[in-house]
Parts: C-alpha cells; structure tokens; sequence
C-alpha cells in the first residue's frame, strides 16, 4: 500500500467499475446478438435444405414449359404447338389469339401463363385442327393431349364437315415467366 | 529509581510490541514484527523546520481531529523518522508505529486543555516529547533531552522541566505517558497526573517513506495497473467466447448467404439470392412440383373420347355424325339441365316396326351397356330422315347426352 498514488489508483477503480459494468451489459447484448444469429442461419440452413431436394422441380419445370421470352409473335406461337408432330394439321392462316392470362391454380399463381388460340372462322368456339382419317385424328389429339404445356378443356367432333377434324376448345400454351415468379405478371 | 519499560505485551498470546528509541535495538528486531518507534528515533514539528541529513520525512499528520467538514485548515504535523530505521523498517518489514500518533490522537480525542508529556528513557539520555493540546488540536509540540534516569541530575533537571511547563502553559493539567516510567509519588501534584499506557490502548500502524522522491513506477502506478488490468481481462475472457461465437455463426451467415462465391471461388447464381428476395420461393417451388405430379387434364378428355368412339362405333349399324367431350356441345340442351359432359349425335337405320322413341331406347340401352355410361336422349333429341322418295323414314338421327 505504501506510496501508491492514490488518484491513479482511483481513477483505475473507476475504469474498472466502468468495465465490469460494460462487460455485464454487453454480455447479454452479444448473447442475444448470437442467439438471433443461430437462429436466422439455422432457418437459412433449413430453406436451403429445403430448395436444394425441391431443386430438380426446377429443370422439370423449365423442361416442361417453354419459358414465355421464347414467344415473340403469333407465328413463334403457333410453332411452340407443334401440331405436326401430333400428326395434325392446322393453318396459322387463320389463327387467331384468344386470352392470355396467368394460370391459377387453386387460387395460387405458378409463375405460369396461359397463351390461348382460336380459329377465326369457327366463330370462337375453338381451334381447328384436321388429319387424313379419323384414326390420325383421333391418335393426333391423344398425342396432344400428353403435353404438359398444352391445355384444352373440350373437343368437338363433327362429321358434316367433308375433312376430318377436331374443334379444341379453350386451346392453351401453358409457357412460364421467367425469374420471379412470386410476382405474377405477363411477359409481353 | 526507574526501570526501563521497553516492552509491552497486550495479551499472553501476543508476540509482543516493542517502544524502540534506539537504532541498534531496532535493527535487532525479528523480521515481521510490530515495533513503537520513538525517541530518538522521531523527530515532529509544527513547524516546517528540518530536523537534520539523517531524517526523513513521513506522510503528514492532521494536529486536529478529522472531520468530514473540517471548519478551518489545520496546521500538518510534520514527522521525521530516521533514515537508517526506516530502511530497516522497510527491508525487515517491521510494522511500524510511532508514538506521536498515539500521543496525538490522545489529545485531539478531548476537549479540555492538556499537556502530554511522553518520550523515551534511552540508556544515556531521556527524550522529553511535550505536546500541547487546547480544543481538540495540538498546538505545540517540542523535545527536551535530559539525563539518564539513573544520572543524578535527572531528578532535579525534570522538576525543572516541569516548572517551566507549569509556567508557560499555566492552568493546563499535565499528562505523563508512557513509555516513560510513572513519576514516583513525591512529583505528583494536583495538576500532574501518570497516564502511563492510556494512549497506546489502540495501536497505530502506518506506512513508512524509507527514500527520498518518488517510489518506482510499479510501486505507484503498480496497484491500480493492476486492477484495471485483471477486470480487463476477466472482462474480455468473458465477452470473448460469446462474442467469438457471434462472429462465427455472423460470418457462416454471411457466406453462406453471398449469392457471389463459393468455397471453390466459383461464383454460384445460388438459391442465396433467392432466398434474400423471395422467402416464398420454396412455396411456389411446393406447387409446381404438385402441378407437375399431376397429368394434364385433357389426357382423360382424349383417353374417354377415344374409346367412347371404340365403343359406339362397333355397335352394329350405328354411325357417329358428331361427337363432343368436355362439358358443353355447341348445341345446347334444353330444359335448364346442366351442360352435358358428353354429347353425340349417332344415325341409324330406321326400324319401322317400333317408333323412333322406342328404337331409341333400346339403342341407348344397348349403348349404356357398352359404354358404361348413364346416357339419355337430349330434349328434342329424335329426328327422322325421310327418304327422298318420301313416306317411310330411313334413318332416325338421335342426340344422346351422359
């Protein structure tokens, strides 16, 4: 104790007191800091687990619908039908654009939109597609139907017409938006 | 006629405190023990007058008794110790007391005027220390030498002292104190009076200043360096764990979530960025993963078609004019019933022998069967083609529904 400077010592014990009292407040402060952390980094891991097995949805999704840049005008439209391969024959001639609107399901949006076409001359009640014989015709629409960015909703067969053919009713391109898809909206 | 009182114990257990006046006596003390330094040994002061090479100044001492608010400054006792001792006092760690303290907080404890005459009985000379006390504050103090107590002028040199005393400071009581020897009967008048161990009831200890200047930086700085750093650390040991693992998990989060690079270093156009835009992607994904696991709905539109057309088109003689699958024909149906899911206009040959209605119900009969559908004639359903020729009909077109 001899000869300590007092004041000095004082001040210390000051600094000290300072510190201990920092130290307390600032424990619990980092302590809750790192909780909250943890947990945002544990969700984060738990959101990535998640996405990374729903991860092949995404090129079975990509793979399945062709992505709405791709359609530029009726023409780029009507080829993404691909009617030929079904082995059925329909005319861009007189086809015509029906609605385009995003695709709901159950009330949720998918990120999808529903590009529809109708035959002009038909009076909107369809598009027209023709084959050779009733067979193709028949095995065209089966053909069509598998395809998953194909959607209709009828079809129409009617004999009075002197070529075999078919009236789809509500004849869609299902095609996706690109990006983010939580915001619906129709890519021109 | 005196005995030299030069030890005192306070109880039986005690290792004894020694009045050292002497510097071979005190340098002959064991290390660690408790020693009353006096005499010679100390010299005090009021004034600022230097006692002398051999001394050293000690901390300074209140003349008054201490308040919280004192009314007036008080005049410092100053106290010289000598140096040689407090050397020893310092490498021998000798608890040191001096015998002015005891002196002093004696007379400052009472109101009334006294004298106090202590000092120490050295074995050539006698150290008369007379401190004046008036109002609880000392207002003199000086040392007389006088003989040895055996020397046979003691006696006749302290009635002296004391008359001198009595005249100077007339009125005030004098108190003898140890560790001189109580004065024997024949000196005790009414205003003396033997006081002997009275002020050293409490014992006194303070720190002693063997050298001059300041003491080494550690010894000063030392103490509170200490503290400050000690609380620093224990302090910063006990912030750093959790504040490591903040960084830790802050860091893992932050890599984890950079959309720009990978352990590798490759960039990665990752889930990362998504998840920082949209939480609800994993949602979305859920769905489309649904909406893939699901056919097309027209699969079962074509797949019914098809073999609805099988099936009617092998019963025999009837011939499809037209056919529609998927909820509503063209042709609506009367009667307000809900649209059809299917709808078919089918010819035959007309059978005169029954009416077209009761052909008709055996056709669909016989079509329920085959198709296993529940199908009934569309309201006006029954048309019959007449031959050109006229009369007999040919044909009877029906329109079914199911």
């Amino acid at each position: 104790m001899h000869r300590v400077h007092a004041p000095f010592f004082l001040l210390c014990l000051i600094c000290a007191l300072m510190i201990a009292w920092g130290t307390h407040m600032n424990l619990s402060i980092i302590k809750e800091k790192d909780r909250l952390e943890r947990m945002e980094l544990d969700h984060f891991q738990k959101w990535i687990q998640s996405y990374s097995a729903l991860a092949p949805v995404r090129k079975q999704w990509d793979a399945a619908y062709p992505p709405g840049t791709d359609i530029k005008d009726l023409l780029t439209l009507y080829r993404k039908f691909n009617f030929e391969s079904a082995g059925l024959i329909a005319t861009a001639d007189t086809m015509q654009l029906g609605r385009i609107t995003p695709l709901q399901e159950n009330n949720r949006y998918l990120g999808l939109t529903e590009a529809c076409v109708i035959t002009g001359n038909e009076g909107n009640k369809g598009f027209v597609v023709s084959a050779p014989d009733y067979g193709k015709l028949i095995q065209g629409i089966q053909a069509l139907s598998q395809r998953r960015e194909i959607r209709f909703t009828g079809i129409t067969i009617d004999r009075a017409k002197n070529r075999p053919h078919a009236v789809l009713r509500d004849m869609c391109l299902l095609v996706r938006d690109d990006e983010d898809a939580s915001q619906p909206g129709v890519k021109p | 006629m005196f005995d030299i009182l030069s030890r005192l114990r306070l109880s039986p257990g005690d290792p004894g405190i020694a009045f050292v006046g002497a510097l071979e006596d005190f340098r002959s003390l064991p290390r660690n023990s408790r020693a009353i330094l006096c005499g010679q040994l100390v010299f005090a002061s009021l004034t600022s007058s230097h006692p002398g090479r051999d001394y050293i100044r000690q901390f300074g001492r209140s003349s008054a008794r201490r308040s919280l608010f004192p009314g007036k400054k008080t005049v410092e006792l100053s106290v010289w110790g000598d140096k040689a001792a407090m050397t020893a006092a310092e490498s021998n760690r000798i608890k040191v007391g001096f015998s002015v303290d005891h002196y002093l907080s004696w007379g400052v404890s009472r109101k009334a005027a006294a004298v106090l005459i202590g000092g120490y009985p050295d074995k050539a000379s006698t150290t008369i220390q007379v401190m004046v006390f008036a109002g609880a504050q000392l207002k003199q103090i000086f040392e007389k030498n006088l003989p040895a107590y055996d020397h046979p002028r003691f006696p006749s040199e302290l009635s002296y002292l004391l008359d001198e005393i009595r005249s100077n400071f007339p009125g005030y009581r004098l108190h003898w104190a140890a560790p001189l020897e109580p004065l024997p009967d024949d000196y005790l008048q009414s205003d003396i009076i033997n006081i002997g161990m009275e002020p050293f009831r409490h014992l006194q200890f303070r720190p002693v200043i063997a050298s001059e200047g300041n003491a080494p930086f550690l010894r000063r700085f030392g103490p509170g360096l200490g503290l400050l750093g000690t609380v620093a650390l224990v302090s910063g040991s006990m912030l750093y764990a959790p504040w490591h693992s903040y960084r830790v998990t802050w860091q893992k989060y932050q890599f984890e979530t950079d959309p720009q690079l990978m352990p590798d270093g490759r960039p990665r156009n990752f889930p990362a960025m998504l998840y920082r835009q949209a939480n609800n992607k994993l949602e979305v994904l859920q769905m489309q993963k649904d909406f893939l696991q699901h056919p097309p709905q027209q699969i079962q539109l074509a797949n019914d078609m098809r073999q609805l057309l099988n099936q009617i088109a092998s019963t025999p003689k009837v011939t499809i004019l037209a056919f529609w699958i998927g909820g509503q024909s063209d042709e609506p149906s009367g009667g307000g019933r809900p649209a059809p899911h299917i709808a078919m206009r089918i010819s035959v040959p007309a059978d005169i022998r029954h009416s077209a209605l009761d052909q008709g119900n055996a056709l669909l009969k016989e079509l329920s069967e085959r198709t296993g559908l529940t199908l009934h004639l569309a309201a006006n359903g029954v048309e019959e083609k007449l031959s050109e020729s006229g009369g007999r009909p040919q044909a009877r077109i029906y329109k079914v529904e199911g």
